[in-house]
């Protein structure tokens, strides 16, 4: 048998504009189950503009910088743990790329091109690499113990190894 | 002075509007033929289209049905026949459909106008307005509109429901204004008006005309030919000149001397600015409509030009210009629509032709999911046995759309 393969958390965003709509909202829920991701952590959040600009700190003095904020600090939206093999690149690769209506003719059957809304409001939000993951689920779950998750993965999968040599 | 009543559950509007789930198939029999008006709906996530009948929609003249539809909610303004109110249906996330609740989705809530006239309805992502007016009581003492004979509307009153974030609703509340101080923090509020409330210039005598409405920011013209804007700034959409991108809570005064003011940023276009086309002079622009990633104007004899992103019109192999170009495939056009991602143009025999990306959402109103790169006529579920329907009114939302037609009935 070969090893469990060793499983990585990402962070995503679902954004105002998007949690707005609660019909959409569960069709999104469906559609992350359906393609094998668990829900590690799920809760609602309503931004201040301080929450926001602390988030998004390097894109300051960017043009769109006063947009996404304002964009951010809009509604309540939902922040999610999400876990699966190569979470980080399956996650971007299922909500598509950047731009909704680009999206809509490029890359049909991605979650931006079927929930987004425009260029601002992109509707999907997901870490791009392994440290901002980390560093995204301690902004947003402080009270999650991802050093302890990292053990316990770690744990996991040398008990996996040790089986396989006996 | 009027108040606008929300009625949740108002028996007559929502008997005339659940009839319209078994209108399809039960309505047409008997033997005598009379134009008959219906509002029909498509998208949201359907692929079916649906009618509302009532003997309250009236398709023209003064007193007619007015429709607007949200980026995923719609109202229908009735002021003649039996009943004068504004039926809503879809989202209702804040407050939106203006009934007094805030809650997840609603199915055919209403507002009860009684005594006024509906002069114009506008929705945006989330948020609604209504601009009305006192009807004119006529001699022998029952309810009448009265056409406007000049341009003048008289004293108009603009209400504003559904979500203020950004203050949009114009009432002097935002995230900005509203968000609640904690030990010296900022902490993030919702700022919402779930009941029709009046929305006030800072010039009593000064009269709304015409209200249109952004995703999020409202546009408003007065009888002084001024124009006010609120809400999200942003991206420079209220129009207040390179230096003011910020949101506004209240109706604000765009200066026309500020359109001379110069100064442009990567990404956004902040005072507005002379466009070149390539429409022959002998051409004149009748008008425009504005869509998400694209753009379109209609000329005098009803041709067709767009430019931009998308499924434009222009085929599958063209999809991004940057010159307007006519849309050779439409003809005859007297009216044209444009939305976040799609677009529809009624001809002079009041056929609708809709085009744009789908998605899932159905908002093209062909009964399927797939994008149209070119125009594509609707066909109207009255239209079952060789009947012929003209479509009067079209307002397209973000994922569906609204048209108020007429059709002959037999009775």
């Amino acid at each position: 048998m070969p090893p469990r393969p060793l499983t990585q958390l990402t962070l995503a965003l679902l954004k105002p504009d998007l949690a707005a709509n609660s019909v959409k909202v569960n069709k999104v829920f469906a559609h992350i189950q359906q393609n094998d991701f668990q829900i590690l952590k799920h809760k609602q959040l309503l931004w201040s503009k301080s929450d926001a600009e602390a988030f998004y700190g390097e894109h300051r003095g960017k043009f769109f910088f006063e947009r996404l904020c304002g964009y951010m600090t809009s509604g309540h939206f939902h922040a999610l743990i999400l876990e699966k093999p190569n979470a980080i690149t399956d996650w971007r690769a299922l909500i598509g790329p950047t731009h909704p209506p680009r999206a809509r003719i490029n890359a049909p059957g991605t979650l931006r091109s079927l929930y987004g809304m425009t260029d601002t409001r992109n509707s999907f939000h997901g870490s791009d690499a392994v440290e901002t993951a980390r560093n995204e689920i301690k902004f947003f779950f402080p009270e999650f113990d991802i050093e302890k998750w990292e053990q316990d993965q770690a744990k996991n999968s040398q008990h996996d190894h040790r089986s396989i040599k006996l | 002075m009027f108040s606008v009543r929300a009625l949740v559950n108002r028996s007559l509007l929502r008997d005339s509007a659940l009839k319209s789930s078994a209108s399809r198939c039960s309505q047409f029999h008997s033997s005598t033929w009379f134009a008959k008006a219906s509002v029909v709906e498509w998208g949201y996530g359907s692929e079916d289209m649906t009618a509302i009948e009532s003997n309250s929609i009236i398709s023209q003249g003064p007193g007619r049905t007015r429709i607007a539809a949200g980026a995923s909610h719609r109202l229908i303004a009735l002021s003649g026949g039996d009943e004068a109110g504004v039926l809503g249906d879809g989202m209702n996330h804040s407050g939106q459909l203006g009934s007094g609740t805030r809650d997840d989705e609603k199915t055919f809530s209403a507002i009860d106008t009684t005594g006024m006239e509906i002069l114009a309805v506008a929705c945006g992502r989330e948020h609604s307005m209504l601009l009305a007016r006192e009807e004119k009581q006529n001699n022998g003492g029952s309810a009448q509109s009265v056409a406007s004979s000049s341009s003048s509307l008289g004293k108009t009153l603009l209400f504003g429901f559904g979500n203020s974030m950004y203050g949009q609703l114009g009432l002097g509340g935002s995230k900005d204004t509203l968000g609640q101080e904690l030990a010296g923090q900022a902490v993030a509020g919702f700022v919402f008006e779930p009941l029709p409330t009046e929305v006030k210039l800072a010039d009593p005598s000064e009269n709304v005309v015409q209200v249109e409405c952004g995703l999020d920011h409202t546009v408003l013209l007065t009888d002084q030919g001024n124009l006010y804007t609120m809400g999200w700034g942003a991206d420079g959409q209220l129009g207040l000149g390179p230096e003011s991108s910020s949101d506004r809570a209240v109706p604000t005064l765009v200066e026309r001397l500020s359109w001379k003011a110069k100064g442009k940023e990567i990404g956004r276009i902040l005072e507005p600015m002379h466009i070149p086309h390539p429409i022959p002079e002998t051409e004149t622009i009748a008008s425009v409509a504005a869509g998400g990633t694209f753009g379109l104007l209609l000329t005098k004899t009803g041709k067709v030009y767009t430019c931009g992103y998308g499924a434009l019109g222009l085929g599958q192999d063209k999809t991004q210009i940057l010159m307007p170009e006519q849309i050779t495939s439409l003809s005859r056009i007297r009216e044209i629509f444009a939305s976040t991602d799609y677009a529809a143009a009624i001809d002079d025999n009041g056929d609708l032709y809709t085009w744009g990306t789908c998605g899932n959402t159905g908002r093209l109103g062909h009964g399927r999911f797939e994008h149209c790169f070119e125009p594509k006529r609707v066909k109207m579920p009255q239209e079952q046995g060789g009947r012929k329907v003209v479509v009067h009114d079209v307002s397209l939302g973000q994922d569906g759309g609204l048209a108020i037609i007429e059709y002959d009935d037999e009775k």
